[in-house]
């Protein structure tokens, strides 16, 4: 929630101190860093009794952007993310990272005078990557502790997805809140949400 | 100007201090059922369980039982597995597919005093050690004390029994007290997975859908082989190259008619 806090404060200061502005600047690449809660919005508890959590599983891509204007101010803007640290067990376990690219495309809905607001929509792949570190751990087993093995080997899983997101831009600064959504055409239908912000290169 | 600077280099500053304070520290601490930490799961992930009813409470409506219980697994976006009803049976022993049975005594299965403490086993047996799964089982305690299932909420009964065929998919419990496989479930209230559940879950039985898994779940795309490159994965690639075939398509369009053009950017200058 501190993020989220922090990046709301970010927001509203950029609504007031705005300055000149582009949503999308042809030809230029972007790199930023984002704040990406997996399984969002109830898909996933946090507590003991099972109760819906809003935010998901935490963790935080890098990622690099391009602007390829279409025509007018529709534009392309196909994007790589890639967590370097990965999401971590509390015993260290195991470690799942992120892979992801989109190809959104994009518009500049609406230009004041010194900001910008955008939008994008677009599809791509995550590719999560889950190795385990091995180990044992004794646990309670029905009425007494049973020695239960820790994972050893890796895993890796691909999901299309669907992006649909948001950007304030202030100078070469961008900030986006994008929504992405996984196995859209069935029950297994389930939102994640990035938070970012770029900076224009 | 300066002020403007200054705000920008004080919202960069503190992005970048806070990332630098936040790490990802969800707790991530599945097991695996078993004795070796490589051990895999099913080697076919459409599994349909077997239903034994014949020792169950008529109280308890079993099928809906087990179909509310497997749909939460079969919800996770990142997973392949599907898994389904696949009938009654009279079987009452490890199995391939796995059964589900109530037994009116726990004792065999989880030592004494079980009947009041126990709701449910499962489990899933290897062949070989580090190999796949080749049968299981999944018992109900019907014993008609105090852990029998008639006398748990239906909330917990879920609970129990999806718990279950978390063992009989391969996973051990969890570290993580939200979690489904967590050992405890009598502080469940509400019947969902933990973001540890799920990735145990994926760690089995990984879905693919550059490969042979259906694009975003849906049914319309299936290949029957298994090409490095499957047609999900062509979809999206097609997908990814479509905006750069339009724009590309556009520009070309725009060169040669400077009269568009012109259109295009006076409609452009009027809405801004």
């Amino acid at each position: 929630m501190r993020f989220l806090n922090l990046f709301l404060f970010i927001w509203v200061s950029l609504a007031v101190f705005s300055s000149n502005a582009l949503a999308f600047s042809d030809g230029f690449f972007r790199v930023g860093l984002g704040w990406y809660q997996q399984n969002a919005l109830g898909k996933i508890t946090k507590s003991v009794d099972s109760s819906a959590s809003i935010s998901g599983a935490s963790s935080y891509p890098l990622f690099i952007k391009y602007d390829f204007q279409a025509y007018s101010d529709w534009y392309v803007s196909p994007q790589l993310s890639y967590t370097p640290i990965g999401r971590d067990s509390a015993d260290a376990a195991t470690t799942t990272t992120l892979l992801q690219v989109v190809v959104p495309v994009g518009f500049d809905l609406y230009q004041w005078i010194e900001s910008s607001l955008d939008w994008q929509i677009g599809v791509g792949i995550n590719q999560y990557s889950m190795k385990g570190n091995g180990g044992s751990s004794a646990l309670l087993n029905g009425q007494t502790p049973t020695t239960f093995q820790k994972p050893s080997g890796s895993s890796s899983s691909k999901t299309a997805v669907l992006l649909i997101g948001s950007s304030f831009n202030y100078g070469p600064s961008r900030f986006g809140l994008d929504f992405v959504f996984e196995g859209l055409f069935s029950e297994k239908r389930t939102p994640s949400i990035s938070l970012n912000y770029s900076y224009a290169l | 100007m300066k002020l403007k600077l200054t705000v920008e280099a004080l919202i960069v500053a503190s992005i970048l201090m806070s990332v630098a304070t936040v790490r990802p520290t969800i707790a991530n601490a599945f097991t695996v059922a078993g004795n070796d930490g490589s051990a895999q799961g099913w080697a076919n992930p459409e599994i349909a369980f077997l239903l034994n009813t014949s020792n169950c409470p008529a109280s308890v409506d079993m099928v809906g039982l087990l179909e509310e219980s497997i749909k939460i697994w079969n919800n996770v976006p990142t997973s392949n597995i599907k898994l389904s009803y696949g009938g009654t049976t009279t079987n009452t022993s490890d199995s391939n597919p796995p059964t589900i049975y109530c037994t009116s005594d726990m004792t065999p299965f989880a030592g004494a005093g079980s009947n009041a403490t126990v709701i449910g086993v499962g489990r899933g047996n290897r062949a070989v050690l580090g190999g796949p799964i080749v049968s299981g089982l999944v018992i109900m305690n019907a014993s008609g004390a105090a852990g029998s299932i008639e006398r748990k909420s239906d909330t917990e009964r879920k609970v129990v029994l999806a718990h279950e065929i978390g063992h009989a998919l391969g996973i051990g419990h969890s570290q993580d007290s939200s979690a489904l496989m967590w050992s405890d479930a009598s502080l469940k209230s509400n019947f969902l997975l933990s973001q540890d559940d799920i990735d145990a879950l994926t760690y089995f039985y990984p879905r693919d859908e550059l490969s042979d898994d259906k694009l975003m779940g849906c049914g319309l795309l299936k290949s029957a082989s298994q090409p490095p490159l499957g047609p999900g994965g062509v979809a999206v690639l097609a997908l990814f190259a479509l905006p750069f075939l339009v724009a590309l398509r556009l520009r070309s369009a725009l060169a040669k008619s400077p009269n568009l053009n012109q259109l295009i950017q006076s409609m452009a200058n009027l809405r801004s």
